[in-house]
This record gives structure tokens, sequence and C-alpha cells, in this order.
């Protein structure tokens, strides 16, 4: 127990209570409109799924493109020859 | 009241993965023999029940403990909008937290760290805003010289306002250490573990705002070593 001047009035202004709160209501509405960053299972499995597709698609695709042929490539074929 | 305290949670549904991991720890804390367990068994089955993703069981955890984290924000501030909403900030930090709660402390302790933590960084962003107030204040001088020669004689909530003008006067760390020493009535220990500073270095501030509040008061009532 602090008996200095200062102590005393600390200890007398420790007795005063100030009115009574209810933050119970301020305090979920707030809680409720935080949105904490989440990880959304579905959403990760869908685009986890659509990467897969994609990659599968790409595989499949690759070498069908590298045997592509100009479809106008027979007929400016002909033209080859002609001096310019 | 109640369709207050009952409102549609989705919220709670965020439980994150320190939450579920944390769940285990209380429950081997509640089912641990009484004398082993400090903390109160309503707020373990409230924090455990809150970690489940129940909003109704906090706001009893908040109805519980509010009143003592007010009174401890009186501290930090006089004006009653400042102090709910001081309280409230308190508990959603200690929302924010919930699964860092050991359960082997009284949550009481644990929310009064946090509230500290709260009312510190609202005297630092009050002192950022406004320069300290100002030093010659007459009516403030008066009052000190009373209470000086009578400090046993003051109503309590005038004595809450004076301390509480007078440690205004000061740095935010040191009002926050003579705040928690003389007008909290804390330990030198339950300083250090409120502010999480070392026990030398509450020592150390104390001393040094003790020798700065000297310079404020009149004689009678200046601080000496604790």
């Amino acid at each position: 127990m602090d008996r200095t001047p200062l102590g005393k009035l600390a200890a007398r202004a420790r007795a005063d209570r100030p009115a009574p709160v209810d933050v119970r209501g301020p305090v979920l509405a707030a809680l409720a409109q935080r949105r904490a960053p989440q990880r959304d299972r579905t959403l990760l499995l869908f685009a986890a799924g659509s990467l897969a597709a994609a990659a599968l698609v790409a595989l499949v695709a690759l070498p069908e493109l590298s045997a592509l042929q100009d479809p106008l490539a027979g007929m400016f074929s002909a033209l080859d020859g002609v001096p310019r | 009241m109640n369709a207050v305290l009952a409102p549609p949670l989705p919220w709670f549904a965020l439980i994150d993965a320190a939450a579920h991991a944390a769940l285990p720890r209380l429950a081997a804390v509640r089912a641990a023999p009484r004398e082993a367990a400090v903390a109160d068994e309503a707020d373990l089955s409230d924090v455990q029940a809150t970690l489940g993703g129940d909003g109704a069981a906090f706001a009893r955890v908040v109805g519980r403990h509010q009143q003592d984290v007010a009174r401890q924000m009186a501290r930090f501030t006089r004006d009653q909008a400042t102090l709910e909403q001081l309280v409230q900030d308190t508990f959603i930090e200690a929302w924010q937290g919930l699964a860092g709660w050991s359960g082997r402390s009284p949550l009481g302790a644990w929310l009064r760290t946090i509230a500290t933590r709260v009312g510190y960084r609202f005297w630092r962003t009050r002192a950022r805003d406004r320069r300290l107030q100002d030093q010659d204040d007459p009516a403030l001088a008066e009052a000190l010289a009373r209470a000086a020669a009578a400090p046993g004689a003051l109503e309590p909530l005038d004595a809450a306002e004076l301390l509480h003008a007078v440690l205004a006067r000061l740095s935010p760390r040191d009002r926050l250490v003579l705040t928690l020493l003389y007008w909290e009535g804390c330990s030198v220990e339950d300083a250090a573990q409120r502010t999480g500073w070392s026990r030398a270095l509450v020592k150390v501030q104390a001393f040094r705002a003790r020798r700065r509040l000297e310079k404020l008061l009149p004689p009678g009532l200046r601080p000496e070593g604790r």
C-alpha cells in the first residue's frame, strides 16, 4: 500500500467505477462485418481441376498444332516460281 | 436484447487452422483436475464453443468481462463514448487472438493485457495527433493544491479525474507505467506482464516517469520511490 499523497490519491481514484457498458451488440456487429481471409476449399478444388484439364488439353493439342499446315500454302506455292 | 445477442453469425464459420489447433488444448485443460486449471470453467467452455463456431458463446464471454475491461479503460480515457469504443476494440482484438489463449491462466488476466495494449495504442495515437496538454493550467494547479492538502478527502470520481489530468501531461510510456503501478495498483511483475516489458525496464521507466512527474506536481503530491 502506497502511503504517499499520490498513492492515496490513486487509491481514491481506484474506487471510481465507470458507468456500466454493454458492448455485446456492437462487438458482434463489428465482427460480422469483418471478412477474415479464408481459403474456400470448393473454389480451390475447382481451380485445381480447371488447371489439370487445361494442362491435358495443352498436352494433346501441342503435337497437333505443330503438325498443322497452312491451308493457303498450296495456293501460294504456285507463285513461288514467279520472278520478282 | 436477446435478438441482439443471437444474430446469424456466418463469420464464425471462418474459424481458421489456429483455432482448430487450440480446441484440443482447451479440451485438455478442461479435462484436467480443477486445481490444475486456473481458468474459469464458464470461460473455458465458452471459448471452446466460440472457436467451434458458436457466436452466442462469445457474447457470453463479452458479457462476463466487459465491466472489468471498462473499469480498466477508465484509466485510459474519461470520455464515455471513447471508453466504449476501447472496450469494443479490446474484445475484437481478443476474438482475433482467441486461439492463442492457453486456458491455463484466467481469461480476465489475458483480457487485461490486451486492454493495456489497446489503451496504450490509443494514447500513442492521441499523442501523435496533438502535443501534450498545456503545462500551465491554473484550474488544475488549484485542484492539485487542494488534493495535496487532503488527498484522501476527494470523491473517487474527482480523484480519478484529477489523476487522469495529471498523468495526461506525461508521455504515453511514462503515463502507462505510472497508471499501472499507481492507479491500477499493479506490482512490478504484473506491470511487466501487462506491458510486455521486462521487470528491469518497468522499474527504470517508473523511476524516470516519477522524476518527470515531480516537476508537474505540488510538493504535497510528489511521488516517492516504490
